[in-house]
C-alpha cells in the first residue's frame, strides 16, 4: 500500500488536479433543472409575507393583527410576541459567533424596530396575493425615534441609543454609560508614534467607504414545515444548512436533532448568506397552520433587511525611511456596523497591515451601531475596507520617493518566517512571488494614453478551516460517491471530485458528488471563509485513503496475503508477492465481492482542519477618466494570486475575477444611499449600481502556485481575497490618471468631476 | 376574483393555464406551468434572470403580464436544449466555467442565443452590450463572454455547408 | 508555565488590561479553566468568541498538548465570508 506521496515538495505531477472538466451540477445549471431557493415547492405549502417598519427607529406600542387574521385564506399572523424569550446566548455561527437574542430579534423586532425594513410582523395564507393583502390590514402603531445613519451622528453626545444595554467593549476602564459604540480594538506593536516622528517621509489621509451590499441574484427564500410531533424540516438556500439549523433551533428553543435542514442550491452568497432571516419566521408559521410555509424575500427586502457590509471612516499616518521602508503605521478606522453589534472590527484590524513587515504600528478599530440593517459578512469582511487605505498611502509615497510602487511593496512584504503582530510566523505564503508575477506581467509595461492611470494595490485575508465531514463509498459497480454537507457555491463539487479522483487514481467521470441534509451526514461548518476546498477537501481526501486501505485489504484476503503485500495503482488492487504476484482487483471486482467479506466499502471521516494559510493578491487597474464628465472607464485588469494549488483553474480564475468586479463595484459605483427619512433609497439594481458586462474589460488572471504543506494537495482558500486589492487598485489608478489623490469611495463621477473642476 | 385562461404555445407545446389579471408571465411559468428555470432576481426588470423570448423578442418575463401571452409563443430555458443534447451555448458555459452559483445562467444563456439567432458573429463589444441587461454577481463575466464568443464560432462552423 | 498574552478587548473585559500572564496547564481545556478562574465569565466566552495561537501557530484542538513554556495568545475568533 502507498500512501499518496508526500506533496509538499513542490508541484507534483497530478493527474486530475489543474485539469478542467465539467462541473457535475452543470447540465442541470444550463438547463434550469436545478432547485434553488425561491423554486422549493412542498405539498399542502402556504405562501408567507413578511410586514417590514417604515421607520428606521421606533418604539413598537401595539400591533393588531385582528383584521388581517380576518381575512378569507389567511391562515395564521404572527409577531415579536410570537417569539419565545430570548436569551443573551452566544451561538457559533461559521468561523464566529453571534448573539442568538440579535439574531432572533433581526428576524422579527420586538418592542423596538432598529431600520426601515425591520420585521414586525408575518401571515401564512393560500396565496402571496392574499398574504400581501393581509400584510397592509395589520396596524401597527410606533412611537417614531429619532435615528442615526452616520458615524458622528451615532457617536455624538447626545446621540439616540440602539440599545440600552450596549456598552463599548474593549474600554479600560469600563464604560458605565451604554453607547453606540459597541466595541474598540486596537492591536498592534513597538512605538509606532515615536517612529512616525523619526520617519523621513509621513504621508496621512482620512479615506472613506459606503456600506455596499453582498449582491447575490437569488434572494433570501425558505421553506419551513413543523409538525406537531416536534419534528420540522427546513429547505432553503444558504451557506450552510448547520447554521441554518443552529440558530433556528437556538432561536425557537428546540432539539438540533428535531430540525433537518435541506440545502437546495445556492444563488450566490458571498458572506450574506451565514445567517438566519426567514427560517424561524417561516417555522412559527408553520407551526401555527400546521402547514409546510415559503417565505422569500423581494429584491428591495434584501437590500433593506439584508447585509450590507459596513461602510467607515480610516484615519491613516504612514511614515517611512528614504528608501522606502516602512517604519511606522497609526490607523484608526470606524465601521458603522448597522442594528446589531459584531460588524467586521476585528478582521479588519487584524488585515489592515498583515501583509507587510511593519515594526512599529497601531491598528483601532470602532464598531459604530447605527439605524441600518445589521451588517453581515461580505468576502474577507472588514479587510477591503482597512486595506484601501493601507494601499493608497503606499501608492502616495512611492510617488512622492520615486520608488515603482511595486519594488516599495516588495520592499516591505512580508515573507516566510515574519512574525506578525499576533505573534505568529508567516507560513509559506506568496506574496512576494505575486508581486514579482505583476511586476513581469506585460500589463504593467504597457503603454498608457492620455488621462489615463495605472493602479496597483496588494491584500491579503486570513481564510480558514475548521470542522467538516466527507463521506466516501464505493459502488457495487466500482463508481464512487462523495457526499459531504457544504453547500457548492461556485463549483465545489467539481474540486472535491478532483481531489477525490487523483487520490483513488481514477477518472474524475467515475465520482459523483452529493451534498445533503443535516440529518444524513455528520456536522460541517458552513461554506465560507475560503474554506471549503481545503478542510472539506482534507476530509475527502482522507476518506478516499481509509476506502483504499480497505480496498487493499480485502483484495489482499481474497489473494490470502498480507495487507503490506498489496499496492493501489490506477484506481486498483496489485498483488505484490505469492503466488499471485502480478493479479490485479479493481475497484468494481473488489465492490462486487463486498457482501461476501467485510461488508459495503465506505468512509466517514470527520476533521477539524488546521494549518490554513492566508492568501495574498495583487491586482493591476489601468483606467481612463473623462475629464468632461468625471466618469472613469477600466481599461484592463489583471489579477495575481497566490492560490496554493488550483485545483480546478477555472472556478479559482472565476473567484479571482468575480472578486475583483465585486472590489471595482465597491470602488466606482455601490453604496447605500439614504433619503430623507432614514430609508434605503437605492434598494434595486436599477439604482444600486452593480458592474454589468459592458462595464468591465476582460479580467486577467495569474495563478501563483505556492502549495500549502498542511494540504496533501497544497491548497490554500482562494475565494474571498481577491474583494480585497480592487478598492485600493482602483483608487491609485484614478489618482493616478486625474493626478489628485482620491480618497472617498466610490469614485462616482460626480466626485471625480469635483476633483477636478476644484483643481481647475 | 376570477381567473384568466390563457393559451400559449410554450417551448413547442400547446399550453394552458389559469392567472390572475395582475400576474407575471415570469410567475405563471414558474409557479402555474412549473417551469422554475427562469429566475426571479429583482421583480423589476434589471436583472435579466427571468429572460425568455416571447414571439422571437427576448424580454423580461417578469415585466410581461401572464395575459399577455395568450396565443403567443413562449421559450424559456427549459426549452433550449434539443432533448438530451445541448445547445453549443449551454455546452460553452460548461466548458468555459462560465457559471458558479448558477442562478443567473438561465437567463444569460436564453439571451445569448437570442444575441446568436440575430447575430452570427458578434464582436466581444457587442456581446458585452447585449448582456449588459443581465447581471451576474459571481463571475466578472469574463468567461461568460468567451463562452459566447466560442459558441458563435462553433455555430458558424456548423452552418458552413459540407 | 505558559505564558499568555490576552488580547483586545479580552484583556480589558476579563483580566484587568493584564498584558500578560502565567498559567499552568497541559493544554488549552486547562488552560481556559484556569484563565477563567482568574477572570471569571472567559470560559464561557472562549468556545465562541476566542481563538488561540500556540508558540506562533493557530491551534482549534483544544485538547493537544501545551507545551510546558509554551507562548499562547488569545484573540477575538474572526469569520469569514
Amino acid at each position: 500500500m502507498n500512501a499518496p506521496q508526500d506533496k509538499t515538495a513542490f508541484r507534483p505531477a497530478y493527474r486530475v488536479i489543474g485539469t478542467r472538466p465539467v462541473r457535475p451540477d452543470g447540465v442541470d445549471k444550463v438547463t434550469g433543472k436545478a432547485i434553488y431557493g425561491p423554486d422549493f415547492v412542498a405539498s399542502g405549502m402556504l405562501q408567507g409575507a413578511i410586514l417590514r417598519s417604515p421607520h428606521p427607529h421606533a418604539r413598537i406600542r401595539s400591533i393588531n393583527t385582528k383584521k388581517a387574521e380576518a381575512l378569507p385564506g389567511v391562515k395564521a399572523v404572527i409577531t415579536g410576541a410570537d417569539f419565545p424569550g430570548l436569551a443573551a446566548l452566544e451561538v457559533a455561527v461559521g468561523e464566529s459567533s453571534g448573539n442568538i437574542k440579535h439574531v432572533g430579534r433581526n428576524c422579527m423586532a420586538h418592542e423596538k424596530v432598529l431600520y426601515a425594513g425591520h420585521a414586525v410582523a408575518a401571515v401564512a395564507a393560500t396565496s402571496s396575493v392574499i398574504a400581501e393583502e393581509a400584510l397592509a390590514l395589520i396596524e401597527v402603531d410606533y412611537e417614531v425615534l429619532p435615528y442615526v445613519l452616520t458615524i458622528d451622528e451615532a457617536l455624538a453626545a447626545d446621540a439616540p441609543l440602539l440599545h440600552d444595554d450596549i456598552f463599548t467593549q474593549g474600554l479600560d476602564p469600563k464604560p458605565t454609560k451604554p453607547s453606540n459604540a459597541a466595541l474598540r480594538f486596537t492591536i498592534g506593536r513597538g512605538d509606532p508614534d515615536a517612529a512616525l516622528k523619526g520617519a523621513h517621509t509621513v504621508i496621512s489621509g482620512t479615506y472613506s467607504a459606503l456600506p455596499v451590499h453582498q449582491g447575490y441574484i437569488e434572494p433570501h427564500a425558505c421553506v419551513a414545515s413543523w409538525n406537531a410531533d416536534g419534528q420540522a424540516q427546513i429547505w432553503a438556500s444558504s451557506q450552510g444548512a448547520f447554521m441554518i439549523r443552529s440558530l433556528t433551533a437556538a432561536i425557537l428553543g428546540i432539539a438540533l436533532a428535531d430540525i433537518r435542514v435541506t440545502p437546495l442550491e445556492i444563488g450566490g452568497g458571498f458572506g450574506g448568506k451565514t445567517t438566519v432571516y426567514l427560517e424561524p419566521v417561516a417555522m412559527l408559521l408553520s407551526r401555527k397552520t400546521g402547514r409546510p410555509v415559503r417565505l422569500t424575500m423581494s429584491r428591495g427586502d434584501v437590500f433593506r433587511a439584508s447585509g450590507p457590509a459596513p461602510g467607515g471612516t480610516m484615519d491613516i499616518q504612514l511614515g517611512a525611511d528614504a528608501d522606502g521602508t516602512i517604519t511606522g503605521v497609526v490607523m484608526e478606522f470606524k465601521l458603522l456596523g448597522g442594528a446589531y453589534p459584531g460588524s467586521d472590527t476585528h478582521p479588519g484590524a487584524m488585515s489592515a497591515l498583515a501583509h507587510y513587515n511593519i515594526a512599529n504600528s497601531r491598528v483601532t478599530g470602532w464598531d459604530v451601531l447605527c439605524n441600518m440593517a445589521s451588517t453581515a459578512a461580505y468576502r474577507a469582511p472588514g479587510a477591503p475596507q482597512t486595506i484601501f487605505p493601507v494601499e493608497s498611502c503606499i501608492d502616495e509615497l512611492a510617488m512622492k520617493l520615486g520608488i515603482d510602487p511595486i519594488d516599495l511593496r516588495l520592499k516591505n512584504a512580508v515573507k516566510p518566517g515574519d512574525v506578525g503582530v499576533m505573534g505568529m510566523a508567516a507560513g509559506e505564503i506568496g506574496y512576494v512571488e505575486c508581486l514579482e508575477a505583476a511586476k513581469a506581467h506585460p500589463h504593467y509595461s504597457a503603454p498608457l494614453g492620455p488621462n489615463q492611470g495605472r493602479g496597483v494595490a496588494g491584500g491579503t485575508w486570513g481564510n480558514y478551516g475548521g470542522p467538516s465531514t466527507a463521506v466516501v463509498s464505493v459502488s457495487e459497480d466500482g463508481s464512487v460517491l462523495v457526499t459531504t454537507g457544504n453547500p457548492d457555491i461556485g463549483g465545489s463539487r467539481a474540486s472535491m471530485a478532483i481531489m477525490a479522483a487523483e487520490t483513488l487514481q481514477i477518472p474524475y467521470e467515475k465520482v459523483r458528488v452529493t451534498i445533503t441534509d443535516t440529518s444524513s451526514i455528520g456536522y460541517s461548518m458552513l461554506t465560507g471563509g475560503s474554506r471549503t476546498t481545503f478542510a472539506t477537501g482534507k476530509a475527502v481526501i482522507e476518506a478516499c485513503e481509509q476506502v483504499i486501505a480497505t480496498l487493499c485489504q480485502r483484495a489482499a484476503a481474497m489473494w490470502g496475503v498480507d495487507a503490506e503485500q498489496t499496492e493501489w495503482r490506477d484506481g486498483a488492487v496489485y498483488c505484490l508477492s505469492g503466488d499471485k504476484q502480478g493479479s490485479s482487483l479493481t475497484m468494481g471486482q473488489i465492490a462486487a465481492k463486498a457482501g461476501f467479506s467485510g461488508g459495503p466499502i465506505s468512509a466517514e471521516v470527520s476533521l477539524n482542519a488546521q494549518g490554513f494559510l492566508p492568501a495574498f493578491g495583487v491586482h493591476i487597474c489601468d483606467t481612463e477618466v473623462d475629464p468632461e464628465t468625471g466618469n472613469v472607464s477600466v481599461l484592463r485588469y489583471t489579477v495575481v494570486q497566490d492560490v496554493g494549488t488550483a485545483i480546478h483553474p477555472d472556478y479559482v480564475e472565476g473567484q479571482m475575477q468575480g472578486g475583483a468586479a465585486q472590489g471595482i463595484g465597491w470602488a466606482l459605483n455601490e453604496g447605500y444611499v439614504f433619503d430623507k427619512d432614514g430609508r434605503v433609497d437605492n434598494p434595486g439594481f436599477l439604482d444600486y449600481r452593480m458592474p454589468v458586462c459592458s462595464d468591465l474589460p476582460m479580467i486577467d488572471t495569474v495563478m501563483v502556485e505556492k502549495p500549502n504543506p498542511a494540504h496533501p494537495y497544497g491548497v490554500k482558500g482562494v475565494g474571498e481575497v481577491p474583494i480585497v486589492p480592487p478598492l485600493g487598485a482602483v483608487g491609485n489608478a484614478v489618482s493616478r490618471a486625474i493626478g489628485i489623490r482620491m480618497h472617498d469611495l466610490p469614485l462616482t463621477p460626480d466626485r471625480v468631476y469635483a476633483a477636478i473642476k476644484a483643481r481647475a | 376574483m376570477s381567473k384568466l385562461l390563457i393559451s400559449a404555445t410554450v417551448n413547442g407545446d400547446a399550453q394552458q393555464f389559469l392567472c390572475d389579471s395582475g400576474a407575471t408571465l415570469l410567475d405563471a411559468l414558474r409557479d402555474e406551468l412549473g417551469l422554475t428555470g427562469s429566475k426571479e432576481g429583482c421583480g423589476s426588470g434589471d436583472c435579466g434572470a427571468c429572460t425568455v423570448v416571447l414571439d422571437g423578442q427576448m424580454v423580461c418575463s417578469c415585466l410581461v403580464l401572464a395575459a399577455e401571452a395568450e396565443g403567443r409563443t413562449v421559450n424559456t430555458i427549459e426549452g433550449v436544449a434539443e432533448g438530451s443534447e445541448l445547445h453549443p451555448v449551454q455546452r460553452k458555459f460548461l466548458e468555459k466555467g462560465a457559471l458558479q452559483c448558477g442562478f443567473c445562467t438561465p437567463g444569460f444563456i436564453v439571451a445569448s442565443k437570442a444575441l446568436l439567432d440575430h447575430n452570427p458573429d458578434p464582436s466581444e463589444s457587442e456581446v458585452r452590450y447585449w448582456l449588459a441587461g443581465n447581471l451576474c454577481r459571481c463571475t466578472g463575466y469574463d468567461k461568460i463572454v468567451r463562452a459566447v464568443l466560442d459558441a458563435a464560432a462553433e455555430l458558424r462552423q456548423e452552418r458552413v455547408p459540407a | 508555565m505558559a505564558r499568555v498574552q490576552p488580547m483586545s478587548p479580552f484583556a480589558e473585559q476579563f483580566f484587568g488590561g493584564a498584558q500578560l500572564l502565567d498559567v499552568a496547564a497541559g493544554n488549552l481545556f486547562a488552560l481556559v479553566d484556569a484563565l477563567d478562574a482568574i477572570g471569571p465569565g472567559f470560559g464561557e466566552n472562549a468556545g465562541m468568541r476566542v481563538a488561540f495561537a500556540v508558540d506562533g501557530t493557530m491551534q482549534t484542538d483544544w485538547s493537544a498538548p501545551l507545551p510546558a513554556d509554551a507562548d499562547v495568545m488569545v484573540f477575538p475568533r474572526v469569520a469569514g465570508g
